[in-house]
């Protein structure tokens, strides 16, 4: 038993139902033996991860879709032991470095260090370098980040890097030029459709044009959260009838509730109220961006639209104050508060002008 | 192996003898230094307390280590204490009287002091390591006694009868007299104390955990035999900027863990510490007034007439007073500041002076610190009509576009006197800020200004180095103060405000948590993903790749449904959160029990 998203995951680069240019593309790069490295970058839920596995699929064959997980116990220079899990196969092997927060220069070291000194055993192999992936590589610390562009050129015989990333605008430029940048869109709303329907057809069920467009409406190009949504729902109502409703995510409402009481009323006493939400939201491992984000589009809708544009300027600075500095929290709390000052300064300019 | 090594020394001199030795020669070159003036010695040492009465300690901590030490060498009622008195911490600030009251209890229980130094060896050829050393000194101070070289106890019934004819022309008999020399029998019968205050190295990551291992071995060793150990630990509260400033000259983060000082939780473990065979009694600063009664004492007996320190003025009593008031709890410095008022000639308004030599450095109690920020109290604040209420100096004006909004009185909050005088450091006090200044704004717009500048702060602080901005890092005290400050209304409007600590740690304690039950979730996917097709018979059985494994943030931000579906649909063998509440997201795996 595997969700959905597991289950029908295209395995071949023939098999994935959209950009077909780019399926194209990555073949004739296996097939030429002088493989790059590779950034991918793009929306989250448009393939990224499903074409980096074809693509290994189609560098070594069938052996590199064996994988297994391995739990490896790190060292950092303070002495602290870091348990990581690794999934890896022969040909490759793939690190989350998000998952160990700072210290993740020591993890990509080590593991680039590794691949990088033993040589492919296996003289069956197709190609004979191993590859490394890094997901969410714009998570990556400067300092990782740093430790990568050296190991890029050094270890280029036998290793390949393929990175997986949101953005390419958190990664540092050396990482950029050395990369062969390969970006994978959203798929559109038909294209979308197409899958679902594919889904659909092999579990054996019919799905009703009605829930496929509110599902597709609902996930916005997010192909992984459009096939959650629908297996979530097959669950829920097996028929699948007109007149279920997508449920938002629990934390989306709870963000929704913050931006209402953010517009509502501007107080100090409110600044302590949407500070627990904000903590709560925190202690619930939603990430700190997400939740700025998601309340700024909600406040956005709420405001007037005078004043829009300033809330998201302050967001964006914010963001990037939350980047650098450590206490996420601070940041959060002071564009809610920036923005508080903003609408409270806006709607007593408007009653100040109608009294006049 | 050295011939001295096998057989069973005496424990001073495993105590590494040299530092002893070399102790003794540095009392030998004072002595040789000063003339026959008795008050060139320090008053400290010299009026050192003797009995209970002398010690400037409450009487109910006394009586604390007192009933610990009689538990620990007797074993209390029963017997049975004795096994669970192992180890005596005794903790406080410096100059309160830790070691003065185990030094003048044991006189009184007539226990010997076995003390541990760290010391030197200069003997190269069969070095040993200090850690190592410690250790030896442990078991055989513990189960070996001292060694007497002194003649008196060297007992043969001649040398007694002799001493005995010689004080008093008693007649000798079999009763001992009274004097220090002590009747073999009795001496093989006097308890020891080992008295650790000169701490190895356990800032040193190993020797740390040597040395807790032998504390280990020591406390669980059952031989109720050995002599229990009484640590004294000076809290030297560790100062808020230090670490800043570390940083800045170059240290980077890898000495962060480092940073935290000598308390008395990295000297004994924690499972010891918390344990039945530990305890710990903390001193608190010396009371002004038991204070007063010490300082008096002693100055009575300096100048009584039998003392040697009639040429010198007994100082005044407001010098005296002042003294005691800025000696902040510590003792040793009131005693040492006396002398020097007694040795220097003080003009008769000459408070300040002693202040200015007296003062230790003190810190500010935490919540005291943010009292200060957060009441941002200024000159010419309404409520305050006394008579220094004037601004000592005119501030500079500010330029005419900055007068409006940015124009202040003068702040009576000097922060360099909060820097020099904080006692945590930049990234806890802005924590601390952060918690409680809304109870002190009256309007969303001084929030808005104080925690724009909190937000400056956390990014010139010790977050992710994308910028160099480490060189910014000293600075980062004076923003956060006078950013505070500044944005604070002045004045703040008081109804009872009360300040608290900063939830922050504990939201990030739950996050850690969940992030735990968030990893065993992903842990779980990824066995379903790998393993599970070939469970559920209906491909085939190799494990199957394809896509790479779930990221966190995909997990929490769009797999909520799905698995409360999974759990309601009795196909997910785990909980996952509760739907509508938001609340729970613990995951029980049946799973990873298998």
């Amino acid at each position: 038993m595997s969700l959905w998203v597991d289950k029908y995951r295209p395995r071949t680069l023939d098999d994935l139902h959209y950009h077909p240019d780019l399926s194209q593309r990555l073949k004739s790069l296996a097939a030429t033996g002088d493989f790059p490295h590779m950034l991918f970058y793009g929306p989250s839920g448009a393939g990224k991860k499903t074409r980096i596995a074809c693509t290994l699929r189609q560098l070594f064959g069938t052996g590199a879709e064996k994988i297994k997980i391995d739990q490896r116990v790190f060292m950092t220079p303070s002495k602290r032991k870091l348990d990581v899990n690794i999934v890896q196969s022969n040909y490759h092997i793939e690190i989350t470095p998000s998952d160990v927060g700072i210290y993740d220069r020591v993890v990509i070291q080590e593991i680039l260090k590794e691949i990088a000194q033993t040589q492919q055993v296996d003289l069956n192999a197709k190609q004979r370098f191993k590859v490394v992936i890094i997901n969410e590589a714009d998570s990556l610390t400067r300092d990782a980040q740093a430790a990568l562009r050296r190991t890029m050129e050094k270890y280029m015989s036998n290793m390949r890097l393929i990175l997986c990333a949101n953005s390419t605008s958190k990664l540092i430029a050396p990482i950029k030029s050395r990369c062969l940048l390969m970006r994978v869109a959203a798929p559109d709303d038909e294209e979308m459709l197409a899958v679902l329907e594919h889904v659909a057809k092999k579990e054996k069920f019919h799905l009703p044009e009605e829930a496929a467009t509110g599902i597709i409406n609902d996930a916005q190009g997010n192909l992984r959260k459009a096939l959650l949504v629908l297996e979530a729902l097959k669950m829920q109502s097996p028929d699948l009838t007109s007149n279920i409703t997508i449920a938002k995510p629990d934390w989306e409402t709870y963000c929704s509730k913050v931006a209402d009481m953010i517009v509502r009323e501007q107080s100090p006493d409110k600044v302590l109220e949407v500070r627990a939400k904000l903590y709560e939201l925190l202690a619930h491992c939603i990430p700190p961006t997400t939740i700025l984000k998601t309340i700024a589009y909600c406040v956005a809708e709420k405001s007037d639209e005078a004043i829009r544009a300033d809330i998201m300027h302050w967001a964006a600075i914010y963001e990037v104050r939350m980047r650098i500095g450590s206490k996420k929290i601070f940041h959060l709390e002071a564009w809610v508060v920036k923005v508080m000052s903003l609408t409270k300064h806006h709607y007593h300019g408007i009653s100040l002008s109608d009294d006049e | 192996m050295s011939k001295a090594k096998e057989k069973p020394q005496l424990p001073v001199c495993c105590g590494i003898s040299p530092a002893s030795v070399s102790g003794s020669l540095i009392r030998v070159f004072t002595s040789f230094a000063r003339s026959d003036h008795q008050t060139d010695q320090l008053w400290v040492d010299l009026f050192a307390p003797e009995s209970e009465e002398d010690l400037a300690v409450h009487k109910r901590k006394v009586e604390d280590v007192r009933r610990w030490l009689v538990d620990a060498l007797d074993g209390g009622p029963g017997g049975k204490m004795k096994k669970y008195r192992r180890i005596l911490a005794l903790t406080g600030p410096a100059g309160v009287g830790k070691t003065a009251t185990i030094r003048v209890l044991a006189k009184e229980l007539d226990v010997e002091l076995v003390e541990w130094r760290n010391g030197m060896d200069d003997d190269f050829s069969n070095y040993e390591s200090l850690s190592l050393k410690f250790q030896t000194f442990l078991e055989r101070a513990s189960s070996y006694h001292t060694l007497s070289f002194t003649p008196t106890q060297v007992s043969s019934s001649f040398s007694l009868s002799q001493k005995s004819t010689s004080s008093t022309a008693k007649p000798t008999s079999m009763a001992p007299p009274s004097s220090g020399a002590a009747t073999p029998h009795q001496h093989r019968k006097r308890r020891q104390l080992i008295l650790i205050e000169d701490l190895p190295n356990i800032i040193h990551h190993s020797t740390r955990e040597s040395f807790h291992a032998t504390l280990n071995s020591f406390a669980n060793s059952a031989e109720t035999t050995a002599c229990p150990i009484v640590f004294i630990v000076s809290n030297t509260g560790s100062r808020g900027e230090a670490k800043d400033e570390r940083a800045a000259s170059g240290g980077g983060r890898m000495n962060k863990e480092m940073d935290d000082g000598v308390d008395v939780r990295s000297v004994i473990p924690k499972e010891l510490l918390h344990g039945p065979y530990v305890i710990e009694i903390q001193f608190n600063p010396v009371a002004i007034t038991l204070l007063r009664k010490a300082v008096n004492a002693l100055l009575d007996k300096a100048f009584s007439s039998s003392s040697g320190l009639s040429p010198l003025q007994r100082p005044p009593k407001d010098i005296v007073e002042s003294i005691i008031g800025s000696a902040n709890g510590d003792i040793r410095s009131a005693v040492m500041a006396l002398q020097f008022a007694c040795l220097v000639d003080l003009e008769p308004g000459g408070r300040g002076t002693v202040k200015a030599i007296t003062q230790r450095e003190q810190s500010l109690a935490l919540f005291h610190l943010l009292g200060k920020l957060l009441y941002n109290k200024r000159y010419g604040d309404p409520e305050e009509k006394e008579k220094d209420d004037v601004p000592p100096y005119d501030p500079p004006k500010l330029p005419k576009h900055l007068r409006e909004e940015h124009a202040r009185r003068l702040s009576k909050v000097d922060a360099n006197v909060l820097y020099a005088d904080s006692p945590v450091d930049t990234s806890l006090l802005s924590l601390y800020v952060h918690q409680n200044y809304t109870q002190f704004c009256d309007d969303v717009d001084e929030c808005e200004a104080l925690v724009a500048n909190l937000s400056a702060v956390d990014t010139i602080g010790e977050g992710e180095s994308w910028f160099p901005t480490t060189n910014l890092l000293p600075h980062s005290f004076h923003m956060l103060t006078l950013g505070t400050l500044h944005a604070l209304p002045s004045p703040v409007s008081r109804r009872g405000q009360k300040t608290f600590k900063p939830e922050f740690f504990d939201v990030l304690n739950k996050t850690k948590d969940a992030e735990r039950s968030l990893d065993d979730v992903r842990c779980w996917l990824e066995g379903m993903r790998v393993g599970g097709s070939g469970e559920e018979d209906g491909q085939d059985g190799a494990s199957e790749g394809g896509g790479g494994a779930w990221g966190k943030d995909v997990v929490v931000k769009e797999m909520g449904k799905v698995l409360d579906g999974l759990v309601r649909s009795g196909r997910g063998r785990f909980l996952w959160f509760e739907p509508r509440s938001f609340k729970c997201r613990r995951s029980t795996l049946e799973n990873t029990q298998r």
